[in-house]
């Protein structure tokens, strides 16, 4: 197994710098001006050649291209355009507050996706089962948006019981420890449910679908033909291979750990990784772009790893070396 | 002119400019100096973080309203938009003398002040700032406004005297800047001033507030400055809070958590004060304007019967009332009804007239000779692509309602939405027919970068517009310091350029701010709701 993560950890560097390098040729030929802030009467004309000598955007592209390998390699991201200060100081802001976000979400959904799942599995065909697909089906759909201004309505505007932005009051910082912390977590309540909702109802159905699958195996009968109690049977037999689908599921979902949601992070004022993504590739704030795009690379190339690596911790015969 | 006459002539400025700031009819005093109360506590949303507290590295418009609480400038503005001392209003200079030819100004500043370090305030913190405003290496957004400066130099510790190239209008707003402490400075260099902890911690201050706390992407707060020289506000702290989205900002407006919430979308307006009876709303004429830009190369709109029948054809009336809910006003020109020195209100609106358009476009040759509704001249349709930028919902809205109403004149205006920074790019490249955008004005007036003809190689000149008359206009009036001349100027440049209409002026955006009725004493000027914060105070703190 070391030996399997230590190689593809190895044929993931060609696939980084690919990755990497049609960005970054992508987004200088994609049009638009990254000196665009500096269009403004009250700022001097001269300052976007300034600028532009400064930014080396007057070097020929290949140039340009070389340098930021040569920096990227060095561990300099260079200085972002738009924040004017270090990229790195940008995602160190950044990254924490969409992390705490990201991985609470995603434990969540998790979880209840998988409850959800198992219990419709469990009880299929019964009231309850058609009620959850229902819902799974109409809380999927439901943009993410919609439901997050909902929310802010009715547990902010109405009821008064949760923050409406932010990730804290602001004299949070005089309150004690437990106090402080059940402030972070009443702002993060509405954020994270909005997040988590809708990927615990897809899991969930993920979860159904392949659960059933498994329960209508032959290994599954004799399980039970040989008198396990009905429980072992689910979560000894059934699971190990019926969880493997929302491994790959998971997997996948690890570079959102990192990338953050936009559309969450603006509306309850969470300064996260969404909103940086989002603001560089507007901005045309190429250094930034590049790093959150290395990030990214790095983070699929991760999540497919991890994926990897627990599909074997669940199925002793799915082997790599 | 004698220097007395001179100062004669600044003294009746002064009053001239005091009887006419009683008509500013977008201000709220409602504060009696007798019942102010001190204390409490103003939480404002914005939505967006300032990028840096040194003046010299900050790009945004909106950080230099932050950064007011915490330093003072060299000279300061009234509603008007004309320049005062600090007997009107706090700022380090109390009075200045030109020379008698104008070529020199020299500042004089107040003696008591001082940062909040217990320095000094004196002339070398001003000349340092000069300093390094036009040190390359800085980089300073705005260092053309010294373009006209020849040297500076310190007379004593509380004098400083700028010598200008030549005789320029706005040598004083040119020399009002934000004065940063050099004894910070004192052993850095200009490269490692771009990463020095001041620009992110500002520790040492001059104005009315200091920095608190500032949490990136999210808080700042200002408490008061116990060493602030003038007259102490009234409010504890100032706190603003970084919400993004607008209904989250307006969110946190109803449920009390905010008190101040600016730019709120006209469409609101109306819904936040029916159920809200505890907020004002503040409407007040702000320094933007939008525009439709012809680009003058082009064959259509290089001639001015059809960028006239444009205009006209355009009920620019309907998307004021429809889009902006009234609050906006039509504009005539590039000069603010605010500045009502400059300002020319005998022009009226070009009238929404259909008729006088198509007449203007059948005097240019074009008919509408195949019956198609689509006017046409040997053979070509009158059509041509109008670009706006995607990030605007109420430029896209009005595009298409220009779209409509051109139709009727039998004009064909392809929308093309695109990205703002694919605008700007194209704009730049001169790759468009004709585009909806926006001037955010300068507080400055000198309409050189965007309306001079030289401004099109240098400058902000896109529309490739050049009129002689309107260069020379340009020349003359910012050589001319004395106002009834120079009012003379800038009147005739608005009728040359209401004549001309190189660009279709759509309207002037209303600031629409919503604040807390318990919060008293707020003033407002073009440039914003803050621009008296230390007289506010808070009814019952």
């Amino acid at each position: 197994m070391p030996k399997y993560i230590i190689r593809r950890v190895f044929t993931s560097i060609p696939i980084i710098l690919g990755v990497l390098t049609v960005t970054f040729f992508v987004i200088n030929l994609t049009p638009g001006d990254p000196l665009a802030m500096y269009v403004n009467p009250e700022i001097s004309p001269g300052i976007r050649e300034i600028m532009a000598e400064r930014f080396g955007l007057n070097d020929p592209l290949p140039i340009r291209y070389f340098k930021w390998i040569k920096n990227f390699l060095t561990g300099d991201f260079g200085h972002s355009y738009s924040h004017n200060r270090p990229v790195k100081d940008v995602l160190f802001d950044a990254v924490p507050h969409t992390l705490l976000l990201s991985s609470t979400s995603l434990l969540l959904s998790i979880i209840t996706g998988i409850a959800i799942g198992v219990v419709s599995a469990l009880k299929k065909y019964t009231i309850y089962d058609h009620l959850v697909t229902v819902l799974s089906f109409f809380i999927y759909a439901m943009p993410s948006f919609w439901l997050a201004l909902m929310l802010i309505i009715i547990f902010s505007l109405k009821l008064r019981l949760l923050p409406a932005s932010n990730v804290r009051s602001i004299d949070a910082d005089t309150l004690t420890l437990l106090p402080y912390l059940w402030n972070r977590v009443q702002h993060a309540i509405l954020p994270v449910f909005v997040l988590a909702i809708g990927n615990a109802a897809s899991k969930g159905r993920y979860m159904r679908s392949s659960l059933l699958e498994v329960i209508r195996q032959d290994y599954i009968r004799t399980a039970r033909s040989k008198g396990l109690p009905e429980f072992l049977v689910i979560w000894k037999h059934a699971m190990r291979n019926a969880l493997i689908p929302i491994v790959t599921i998971a997997g996948l979902s690890i570079p959102f750990l990192l990338s953050g949601s936009l559309i969450v992070e603006v509306i309850f004022a969470w300064p996260g990784m969404g909103q940086v993504i989002i603001n560089s590739i507007f901005n045309r704030d190429y250094p930034l772009v590049m790093a959150t795009t290395f990030i990214s690379a790095v983070m699929v190339i991760f999540g497919n790893l991890v994926a990897d690596v627990f599909y074997s911790v669940l199925d002793p015969r799915i082997r790599f070396d | 002119m004698r220097r007395t006459t001179l100062i004669c002539f600044l003294v009746a400025l002064f009053l001239f400019s005091c009887s006419s700031d009683k008509d500013n009819k977008g201000s709220k005093n409602d504060g009696n100096s007798l019942q102010k109360k001190n204390g409490g506590t103003v939480v404002s949303a914005i939505s967006s973080d300032i990028d840096s507290w040194n003046t010299l590295f900050s790009q945004q418009s909106h950080g230099e309203e932050l950064r007011r609480f915490l330093f003072l400038k060299t000279l300061t503005y009234n509603e008007n938009l004309k320049i005062r001392g600090s007997d009107f209003r706090p700022c380090l200079a109390h009075s200045w003398r030109f020379s008698e030819d104008f070529l020199n100004v020299t500042l004089y500043l107040q003696e008591n002040l001082r940062w909040s370090d217990g320095v000094p305030i004196t002339a070398h913190d001003v000349l340092f700032t000069y300093q390094k405003m036009i040190d390359p290496v800085i980089g300073y957004p705005h260092f053309s406004r010294f373009d006209f400066v020849d040297t500076c130099r310190v007379i004593n510790d509380y004098e400083i005297k700028f010598h200008f190239k030549e005789v320029y209008a706005n040598e004083l707003d040119h020399i009002n800047f934000e004065v940063l402490p050099k004894h910070v400075f004192d052993r850095v260099s200009s490269e490692e001033m771009r990463d020095h902890p001041f620009n992110e911690n500002p520790s040492v201050v001059s104005g009315p507030y200091r920095l608190k706390r500032w949490e990136r992407g999210q808080l700042i707060e200002f408490e008061k400055n116990p060493e602030y020289g003038f007259s102490k506000p009234h409010i504890d702290r100032f706190i603003f809070r970084v919400i993004p989205n607008q209904i989250s900002r307006l969110t946190s407006l109803k449920t009390g958590s905010v008190q101040l919430v600016q730019s709120v979308s006209p469409e609101q307006v109306e819904s936040l004060q029916k159920d809200n009876p505890n907020l004002n709303m503040l409407i007040y004429p702000s320094l933007s304007y939008e525009y439709i830009g012809w680009l003058h190369d082009h064959p259509l709109f290089k001639d001015r019967r059809i960028r006239r029948a444009m205009t006209m054809g355009i009920n620019r009336r309907q998307i004021v009332d429809a889009l902006f809910h009234g609050y906006a006003r039509e504009c005539i020109g590039p000069v603010h009804p605010a500045r009502k020195d400059f300002y020319n209100s005998r022009l009226k609106p070009l009238p929404y007239d259909p008729e006088q358009a198509k007449s203007l476009l059948a005097e240019a040759g074009w008919t509408d000779g195949n019956d198609d509704g689509i006017l046409d001249k040997e053979g070509k349709n009158l059509s041509f692509v109008l670009k706006t930028n995607i990030n605007s919902q109420l430029r896209i809205d009005a595009a298409t309602m220009i779209q409509a109403d051109l139709k009727k004149i039998g004009v064909k205006a392809v929308l093309e939405i695109v990205e703002f920074n694919v605008m700007i790019a194209q704009q730049t490249a001169r790759d468009y027919e004709a585009l909806i955008s926006g001037w955010s004005m300068n507080i400055t007036f000198d309409p050189t970068d965007i309306w001079h003809s030289k401004s099109i190689a240098s400058g902000y000149n896109e529309h490739n517009y050049a009129n002689a008359a309107v260069d020379s206009l340009i020349d003359l009036g910012r050589r001319t310091l004395d106002k009834d001349k120079s009012r003379h100027i800038w009147y005739r440049f608005q009728e040359v350029l209401y004549e001309d209409q190189p660009y279709t002026f759509l309207y002037v955006k209303d600031h629409v701010d919503a604040i807390d009725n318990r919060i008293k004493g707020v003033k407002t000027w073009p440039k914003g709701v803050y621009y008296n914060m230390e007289e506010w105070w808070i009814e019952e703190p």
